[in-house]
């Protein structure tokens, strides 16, 4: 019985959630072992603080392809005798974790927040309906592979016992799918809008354009798209692209941040499917708390600065 | 006539009056060809009405006479022409078959005094025109050669009469003579003067009077052959009610379900471009052109007119002597055009400029329907070609999800009347024959958290009024309004089918509904579908019961109130005293007007018709900024209105501009329950 | 080219959150009543990218969905958009159907179909649903028919027999050419689905989409490898929590630590 957590390696540094697989892995008391998998990337294996690092690394692994990792994957499992295998929920891993699964005849679970055990069985827990909901999923067959969610589990301290380093042959591969280009995309400013999982919206109530800042400062301290009320792209302080309502875009993020919105029935409409809303408005009757999860009354000119800079904090240590 | 060249001079005009004549009949019937490429359709109904109208506003130029300046203008010309197309014909009788005139009228003093005051009047009128057009250059006219000309035609008639008229005086003096009054005082003038002169002056009047004739239908002074025709038959169908659409039945038969080409229109739409004059009337009161916005009322008129000239002649029968027949949509698909009606002559965006709110049908002089064509071409888009912005896209799927604009789930359709103890029909044992009427809430008043505040005030007051009513609950859904505005008739008969049977299995007679948008669909359009019931607007209804002494308002408010008038009711069914008789019922309260005259059926809408409500209003300024303003120079210390969608622009209006606090919007109905003691706010949460 | 989608139907995500209702007891999510269950999003994606190709370059565009009758109103809407033709694969076996059965079922009636007709070229997938957001029956879908994939994918273009696609990654895209058959999980950014037109929603409301049944696609005995073992709501107060504290500043502080609870930063 053992864990093993799947490291999709590249450049000269361990990826952001090697250290959060690990940590989970280590969690359910069972030996940990790694895989790494990349071009070039041996050299990570010993700051991987684990047991065993199984290594498959091959010019053929990059740029990745499903056709080329899964048999790698899939054999190293076997190999390591894993009954659970972790992936990070990464755009990459979420193709290949559930291929991997397929191949050895078990199922996965996507996106997990937590895992824990429940009458001895391995359970994991994961966010359904858009959040509306927790399951726990119990898999029946061996191994059980799961995605995790970035931050959702306490990174593992790094250093330790040197691992022992194994490699894993790469099955040669002939892959129907050839990428002939790979384009990096500027990166932009922040989240867009629409798809954004966390939103900071600005209303009317801020009084002015000069007062615009505030706004997205929190945003900024988030990681937050920013949105504005009708009433402000009609004012002109910002551009109509930022109007979220039924004319503008609607949004359905984890976390909903309304500031100086009265809330509206045509803003309401694009933002009432949020999860998580929170109001703040100094009038105590605005609609906007009916809909809102957390309310502040008072003036956003005190409460912002101090909610940006603890927030700040929080992520500063977390 | 006497002894002058007579059998040559005859001849003469005879081939003159043919040339003239012809060349007028050739056009005109090339013309009534290509009006006849639209669509039939019948308006022979209601000659009573139809006659009322006529004489209303031909005979009197009721609408043109609402501009003064104008007005008199155009009727001197008008009535002058009227008189003075008499002494024309009688004049061409006599100079085609010497003897020969219209009888009584010759030595008549009535008619000789009357044609010599309007002669002398239609000057003037020209006089007026000319000063209009060369220095006073009013924005909504269109400036062309073509009405200078005709001004000047219209002139030279006129002076070519007194000339005429006055040198044959000097020669012969007859004795009824002196009741051609003026002519009586040029004559002297003339001394002794050959006949020659007299007769050049007849022939100068003829020669222009035929000129006149074959240039008509080339200008737009062809109203002058249309206007009565225009009028006498625009639609006698509710104001409210647009026509009906068999969308399944087209689709059977692989019809266009809207109009993207001139065979898609009716006839009648063919005849309003011709008999449109470019005044302009309707752009002045649109409020998409008032702000800026592509949509013209005025050119898209026009432009369908020069499109139908252009296209329509490939899809006339070869045979010029045949009229059009059939359904020429086959006809028109194998001859496509080259550039298409909806898109490329008549943009997307003028079409979706249009707020439904029936101004420009209000102003036109003789009657032209524009708000059913831009449906028409709309239903082309939505219908046929599936093309239309993102917001449109967005209200018809959370129509047809919810049943509601917002995408409210269904079920808590009813939730806003909680604890209000409203029955709802159908539930709890409660029938059709426990209440009196049914209190229709309406989109907006069942999810809008503002508007649910003036539906629980209309309940306090209805309550207190001691009337018997019941709600429909979650039966309730969209009437189909927004739907059927933005051209989505298929989306709009669900709606509203669904609705009538609803109604009609709970045999539902009398509604009460407080939404503009809601009451017109109820009462002018569900009878299409077979849902006749008696809709009477909450305004209406609330005036009654303070004239039945049921509500006292006794609170003083000292306000001055500006009552701005809903498009829905206010033009479309004329309900424009009935909220006001509300507001003055109030004590102390002062009842005030928009701005600029721009109230009544003057009044401009909030920007919120015709689905615009659902849409962002991209192109040009806002509609709902500059209606605050024209309420504010009323100045307000409340705006008040009938309609939830009035309010929600209009507020917003107020959030923009920073006066929120200062400048309340409310409903009529919350002016009164605050005049009411205080337990009559029952409902009432405070706004 | 022959083309299968396949989509699912889920509860309207667009509806507020707080009107979902968790019955643990019987580990289902209930939603609102009054609001129709819809298309999932990323697979009306993926049917727009289908009917793209159809457009340019001439396919026929079948689409496949699994779920019990009322799923049919899914397949008609995907005919309204343009679809050529729909199966649903229905049987009361699949009641608690998971990842695992779902993709053996679908990839059964992918290869029914490309038995009985022309060989199908492409599989067109959202690439995950609003409802589990799990993201795997596509890719298992793939695994099982022994095909590769793409996931997600931005773009699809099509030329020399070829699929050339565009292939999300965390810093850009990569540009990958395949030959059919393949599978293609399509995001959001591929474009908005289209509205149907109303000629399409007729003959929708015509359409015969016949059902195969497990037995059909010659299936039995598929044990789901996952099952829930508990549902359960965060519980949340219905209004809303008003943060107080002595000062507006300190309440921003409390607020932040209440969101930090929450897991939202």
């Amino acid at each position: 019985m053992s864990t093993l957590v799947v490291v999709e390696a590249r450049g000269e540094a361990l990826p952001p959630q090697a250290l959060e697989l690990v940590g989970a892995a280590q969690s359910l008391g069972e030996p940990t072992d790694a895989l790494l998998v990349g071009s070039g990337v041996r050299a990570l294996a010993p700051r991987l603080p684990v047991r065993r690092v199984l290594v498959g690394d091959d010019q053929s692994l990059r740029p990745y392809l499903a056709e080329v990792w899964t048999p790698l994957v899939a054999d190293a499992v076997e190999q390591s005798q894993a009954d659970v295998v972790l992936f990070p929920h990464t755009l990459l891993s979420r193709e290949l974790a559930p291929r991997v699964a397929f191949r050895l005849g078990t199922a996965a679970v996507t996106d997990c927040t937590a895992l824990g055990r429940a009458d001895g069985q391995l359970v994991l827990a994961k966010p359904i309906y858009g959040g509306n909901a927790l399951a726990d999923y119990a898999v029946e067959s061996r191994p059980v592979v799961a995605t995790l969610r970035p931050r959702a589990f306490p990174a593992a301290e790094p250093g330790g016992a040197t691992p022992e380093v194994i490699d894993v042959a790469v099955p040669a591969a002939s892959p129907r799918a050839v990428v002939v280009d790979t384009v990096q995309a500027a990166p932009s400013a922040g989240p867009t809008l629409k798809d954004a999982r966390v939103v900071v919206s600005g209303g009317r109530g801020l009084g002015g354009p000069e007062n615009w800042h505030y706004v997205e400062e929190l945003a900024a301290a988030l990681g937050a798209a920013v949105g504005a009320s009708r009433a402000v792209t009609d004012a002109g302080w910002v551009p109509p692209s930022l109007q979220v309502g039924l004319t503008g875009t609607t949004v359905s993020p984890d976390l909903y941040v309304a500031v100086g919105i009265s809330g509206a029935v045509q803003h309401m409409a694009g933002c009432g499917g949020s999860r998580n809303l929170v109001a703040i408005n100094r009038d105590p009757d605005a609609n906007i708390f009916r809909h809102a999860r957390w309310g502040i009354v008072g003036d956003y000119k005190e409460v912002l600065p101090a909610l940006t800079a603890r927030i700040k904090e929080l992520k500063g240590s977390g | 006539m006497n002894g002058l060249g007579l059998g040559v001079e005859n001849l003469v005009l005879a081939i003159a009056l043919a040339f003239g004549g012809g060349l007028f009949l050739n056009r005109a019937w090339h013309l009534y060809r290509l009006m006849r490429l639209g669509r039939p359709t019948s308006r022979t109904d209601h000659p009573g009405e139809r006659l009322a109208l006529f004489l209303e506003h031909v005979v009197g130029q009721g609408r043109l006479l609402s501009e003064p300046y104008a007005g008199v203008m155009h009727a001197l010309i008008f009535w002058g022409f009227c008189v003075i197309t008499v002494m024309t014909a009688d004049m061409l009788l006599t100079g085609l078959v010497p003897g020969l005139t219209i009888p009584w009228i010759e030595q008549n003093p009535v008619f000789l005094v009357s044609l010599e005051t309007f002669e002398a009047l239609v000057l003037i009128g020209v006089a007026m025109a000319f000063y209009r057009r060369l220095v006073g250059k009013p924005r909504r006219l269109t400036y062309t050669g073509d009405a200078l000309i005709i001004l000047s035609l219209i002139a030279t008639l006129m002076v070519t009469a007194f000339l005429a008229t006055s040198s044959q005086m000097a020669i012969a003096r007859q004795d009824w003579s002196r009741w051609s009054y003026i002519s009586s005082l040029i004559a002297p003038l003339w001394g002794s003067p050959s006949p020659t002169v007299s007769r050049f002056f007849w022939w100068a009047h003829v020669l222009t009077v035929l000129g006149f004739l074959a240039y008509l239908p080339w200008s737009k002074h062809l109203h002058i052959l249309t206007s009565a025709f225009n009028v006498w038959l625009r639609s006698t169908a509710p104001k409210g009610q647009l026509p009906w659409l068999d969308v399944e039945g087209k689709l059977e038969r692989g019809e266009r379900l809207g109009a993207g080409d001139v065979v898609d229109f009716t006839w009648k739409d063919h005849l309003d471009g011709y008999t449109c004059t470019e005044c302009g009337r309707c752009e002045a009161q649109c409020p998409a052109s008032r702000t800026g916005k592509p949509l013209s009322p005025k050119w898209l008129i026009l432009d369908l007119k020069h499109y139908l000239l252009e296209r329509g002649p490939a899809l006339l029968p070869a045979d010029g002597m045949e009229l059009p027949r059939g359904d020429l949509t086959a006809a028109a698909t194998a001859n496509p055009p080259t550039k298409r009606m909806v898109g490329d002559v008549i943009a997307d965006d003028v079409l979706w400029d249009c707020t439904t709110c029936r101004a420009c049908m209000e102003a036109c002089p003789v009657f032209i329907e524009h708000v059913p064509k831009i449906i028409e071409m709309r239903r082309h888009l939505v219908l046929d070609e599936s093309r239309f912005e993102a917001d449109a896209r967005r209200l018809f799927e959370n129509l047809e999800a919810s049943g509601n604009p917002w995408r409210f789930p269904r079920a808590t359709r009813g939730d806003w009347a909680r604890g209000l103890g409203v029955p709802v029909l159908g539930e709890g044992g409660v029938t059709v024959e426990d209440v009196d009427y049914v209190l229709w809430v309406g989109c907006a008043g069942a999810h809008d958290e503002r508007y649910q505040r003036v539906m629980r005030t209309i309940v306090g007051l209805l309550q207190r009024a001691g009337e018997r009513f019941a709600v429909l609950g979650q039966r309730e859904t969209c009437t189909g309004d927004p739907a059927r505005r933005a051209g989505h008739e298929y989306l709009y008969q669900l709606l509203a089918r669904e609705n009538v049977e609803t109604l009609n299995r709970l045999g539902v007679k009398r509604i009460v509904a407080s939404c503009p948008h809601c009451f017109n669909t109820l009462k002018a359009e569900y009878p299409q579908l077979g849902g006749l019931y008696d809709v009477v607007h909450h305004t209406e209804l609330l005036a009654r019961l303070i004239a039945e002494g049921k509500l006292e308002p006794r609170q003083a408010d000292e306000r001055q109130i500006v009552y701005h008038d809903p498009c829905y009711i206010g033009r479309y069914h004329a309900l424009y005293e009935q909220p006001r008789d509300v507001i003055r019922a109030i004590p102390g309260v002062r009842l005030g007007e928009c701005g600029g005259g721009c109230h009544h059926n003057r009044a401009m809408c909030c920007g919120a018709g015709g689905a615009r409500a659902f849409m962002e209003e991209k192109r040009g300024t806002r509609i709902n900024h500059l209606r605050l303003l024209q309420a504010m120079e009323g100045q307000p210390g409340a705006v008040a209105t009938a309609c939830p969608y009035c309010i929600m622009m209009l507020e917003d209006a107020t959030r923009t501009k920073g006066v929120f606090d200062e400048l309340p919007i409310r409903d009529v109905s919350e002016l009164l329950a605050g005049s009411l003691d205080a337990d009559s706010r029952n409902g009432q949460t405070g706004t | 080219m022959r083309i299968v989608v396949t989509v699912k139907q889920v509860p309207d995500p667009d509806v507020p959150p707080g009107s979902f209702q968790v019955d643990s007891a019987n580990k289902r999510v209930v939603p609102p009543t009054g609001v129709a269950p819809v298309m999932n999003g990323y697979d009306a994606n993926a049917l727009e990218a289908a009917l793209k190709l159809k457009e340019a370059h001439g396919a026929t565009v079948v689409a496949l969905s699994l779920g019990p009758a009322e799923a049919r109103d899914v397949l008609k809407r995907a005919i309204a958009m343009g679809a050529d033709s729909a199966v649903l694969v229905e049987d009361p076996a699949l009641a608690e159907a998971d990842t695992w059965v779902t993709a053996n079922a679908l990839a059964a009636a992918i290869r029914k179909m490309g038995a009985e007709g022309e060989p199908i070229d492409l599989v067109l997938s959202g690439r995950q649903a609003s409802d589990t957001d799990a993201g795997q029956v596509p890719l298992g879908v793939a695994e099982l028919l022994g095909w590769p994939s793409l996931a997600p994918v931005q773009k699809i273009d099509w030329a020399d027999g070829k699929a050339r696609v565009e292939r999300m990654t965390e810093d850009g895209y990569d540009v990958v050419e395949v030959a059919p058959p393949v599978l293609l999980a399509v995001s959001s950014e591929i474009g908005e689905p289209r509205y149907p037109p109303l000629r399409g929603v007729m003959m929708a409301g015509r359409a015969q989409i016949p059902s195969w049944s497990l037995a059909d696609l010659g299936l039995s005995d598929l044990a789901p490898r996952r099952k829930i073992v508990r549902l359960y709501a965060e519980t949340r107060e219905a209004k809303a929590e008003l943060v107080k504290a002595d000062t507006a500043a300190d309440a921003g502080r409390v607020l932040a630590d209440k969101l930090r609870e929450a897991k939202l930063i």
